[in-house]
């Protein structure tokens, strides 16, 4: 493969070929910033679906947007809910944003049992006790804030000991926050007998649709969800993302597609003479095509490769929206798309590549 | 040993445009052996260009058959073809027909890259082709940082990339000045002291007569040997 060719091609049209892969970019761009989103979301389900399998999580039924930790449900509610046939174990969770902290995650022990099931393992010292002013810390935030076991640390106008670090999750939402006991911290933020969410155990997985519905059915203030139907309404989401990612693909690749074509096609006119001589100094059918094919794939390429880099700041830009970190651009979602790009670099320099490849070596000597 | 190279017999090329037929080569039968000095002459448009695309595989003819090397080259696929231009035989143009946007040494060393070979070694030999033609400070220069008759001596480094038996070189001189035309004839007899056989097309008398052979075209008919 002649690559010093292709590349010399290239610098010869400089405009030519940087208006060309402009378009490739703006493309690849605009589809990998969507797919982001939906990557973000699949990711991001995945992970919270190991700690909530086969838990039923109930929220506030009228929360705005995404944040399920707006949510705010009086605690008298968790005994009600107790008496649901089926039910096993209902733990209480207050998430409260603290200020010169973060995250703080008031948790009782019983719900401890429950979530921590799943690799939430204490790396040093230990877990709070219950009725003590103690927090164990996310990894990331001890890291980040340069806590050590025995430090401490102000809620509010309380101070608390951090007793424990947990091992690193990968989750941000657990690795940058401190758990504490659930009353601590109710007491710490002033929020007496408010919670979050409850997440609920149930007696056998087989009872989880049915304590769903109980829930939904007889209270006014709270949702439930099992995680299959987190799963669904998250799939149900991830349906019309992938439609828009999809029609959004389509242009893009027609778009870029058409304009690839188009430059090739030019190319290999003006490039007649020059395609004859290297097929009358022994150059094969197979090598021209080849060859034209390669300098297509290698415009629509470099095209995907500045675009997946633009991507970063379009994720960025769309999880400062939402003021959540959602989008997400995975080396899968890279890799997709650049092998999106080689697909219609390839298929647009089809057209191009036979005519070049069929050229008459003699017709394109002929007339100098 | 002598072999015989080509073979040409009754060899038709009719070329058909807009109803009228153009017949550029009649009944023409040859032989041409190894170690000759060919030169082709003729008036313009009676068939020379023709008959060196038809001797150097790039074209097929209308009737008659054409064996290259041993080989019936009507019988040949277009790959086999190419096999045949890239590792026996070597172009030479009148245009000289450069790559532009690559370099001397790239451009020499193409044929090499067609055949396999890599970048780095295509392009020691082609420096080696360069500097034995007296271009090794031309090396990196594009064809228009070149003069018509430097930019002839890099295509005939190009001919000899794969080292071939055969030169065909159709005009070599035809855009050159005088004492540039020299030069390449000097170099094309060099190569045929060196054991190369050359076939050119020329409508200089004075080169033609220098040739151990000539061969005079007229209307696409062979009218003396
Ligand atoms: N592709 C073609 N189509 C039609 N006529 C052609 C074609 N190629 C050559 N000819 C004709 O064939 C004749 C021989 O051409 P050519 O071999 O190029 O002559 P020379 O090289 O001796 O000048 C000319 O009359 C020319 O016009
Ligand atoms: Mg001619």
């Amino acid at each position: 493969m002649l690559w010093e060719n292709i590349v010399r091609e290239f610098g010869r049209h400089k405009f030519r070929t940087a208006l060309t892969i402009l378009g490739v970019m703006i493309g690849i761009f605009l589809v990998t910033s969507v797919s982001s989103f939906s990557e973000g979301i699949i990711y991001y389900v995945n992970d919270q679906i190991k700690i909530t399998s086969g838990l039923i999580t109930v929220h506030q039924s009228d929360i705005a947007g995404f944040n399920i930790q707006a949510s705010e449900i009086d605690q008298a509610l968790v005994s009600d809910v107790e008496g649901i046939s089926g039910v096993e174990k209902v733990a209480p969770i207050l998430y409260a944003n603290i200020d010169g902290v973060g995250t703080a995650i008031g948790i009782s022990k019983e719900g401890e049992n429950i979530l921590r099931g799943v690799n939430m393992e204490i790396e040093e010292g230990r877990d709070f006790s219950e009725g003590q002013k103690e927090v164990v810390a996310g990894k990331t935030f001890a890291d980040n804030n340069n806590y050590v076991v025995g430090d401490l640390i102000k809620i509010e106008n309380t101070e608390f000991e951090i007793v424990g670090i947990l091992q690193k999750t990968g989750r941000n939402d657990i690795d940058n926050a401190i758990n504490l006991d659930l009353p601590e911290l109710q007491d710490a933020t002033g929020k007496k007998d408010m919670i979050t969410l409850m997440m609920i155990q149930p007696s056998s997985p087989e009872d989880a649709d049915f304590i769903e519905q109980a829930i939904n059915d007889n209270f006014d203030e709270i949702a439930a969800m099992t995680d299959k139907s987190i799963m669904n309404s998250v799939n149900d989401m991830l349906g019309q993302l992938n439609a828009l990612t999809f029609a959004l693909g389509s242009i893009a690749a027609l778009i870029s597609g058409i304009v690839i074509m188009n430059v090739m096609i030019i190319a290999v006119r003006e490039r007649r003479r020059e395609i004859g001589t290297m097929k009358a100094i022994g150059a094969t059918n197979r090598q021209i095509l080849l060859s034209i094919l390669m300098e297509s794939i290698s415009i629509s390429l470099l095209g995907a490769v500045i675009g997946v880099a633009l991507s970063f700041g379009g994720a960025a830009f769309i999880n400062s929206i939402l003021f959540s970190p959602i989008a997400l651009i995975t080396p899968r979602l890279m890799l997709q798309s650049i092998l999106f790009a080689t697909l219609i670099g390839a298929v647009s320099g089809i057209l191009p590549a036979r005519q070049a490849a069929k050229l008459d070596p003699i017709e394109s000597l002929r007339y100098e | 040993m002598k072999k015989v190279l080509f073979e040409l017999k009754d060899v038709w090329k009719i070329y058909c445009m807009k109803g009228t037929e153009t017949q550029a080569l009649r009944d023409i039968s040859l032989k041409i052996e190894n170690g000759e000095y060919v030169a082709i002459v003729g008036q313009s448009g009676s068939g020379k260009s023709t008959l060196m695309h038809v001797i150097g595989c790039l074209d097929t003819p209308t009737r008659g058959s054409v064996v290259v090397d041993g080989k019936e080259i009507s019988q040949l696929e277009d790959d086999d073809l190419a096999k045949i231009r890239r590792e026996k035989i070597g172009f030479v143009f009148q245009a000289f027909n450069l790559i532009d946007s690559l370099t001397a040494a790239e451009n020499v060393a193409m044929p090499m890259r067609f055949n396999g070979y890599g970048k780095a070694e295509s392009i020691k030999r082609a420096k080696e082709l360069l500097k034995r033609v007296g271009l090794e400070k031309r090396v990196d220069h594009k064809p228009n940082q070149l003069s018509g008759g430097e930019q002839q001596r890099v295509a005939i480094c190009r001919a000899l990339a794969n080292d071939p038996e055969i030169i065909l070189a159709d005009e070599p001189t035809g855009n050159l000045d005088s004492r540039s035309g020299s030069e390449i004839i000097a170099l094309m007899e060099e190569l045929h002291k060196s054991g190369k056989t050359i076939i050119m097309v020329t409508h200089d008398q004075n080169l033609a007569k220098r040739a151990k052979r000539q061969i005079k075209l007229k209307d696409g008919q062979i009218v003396n040997e």
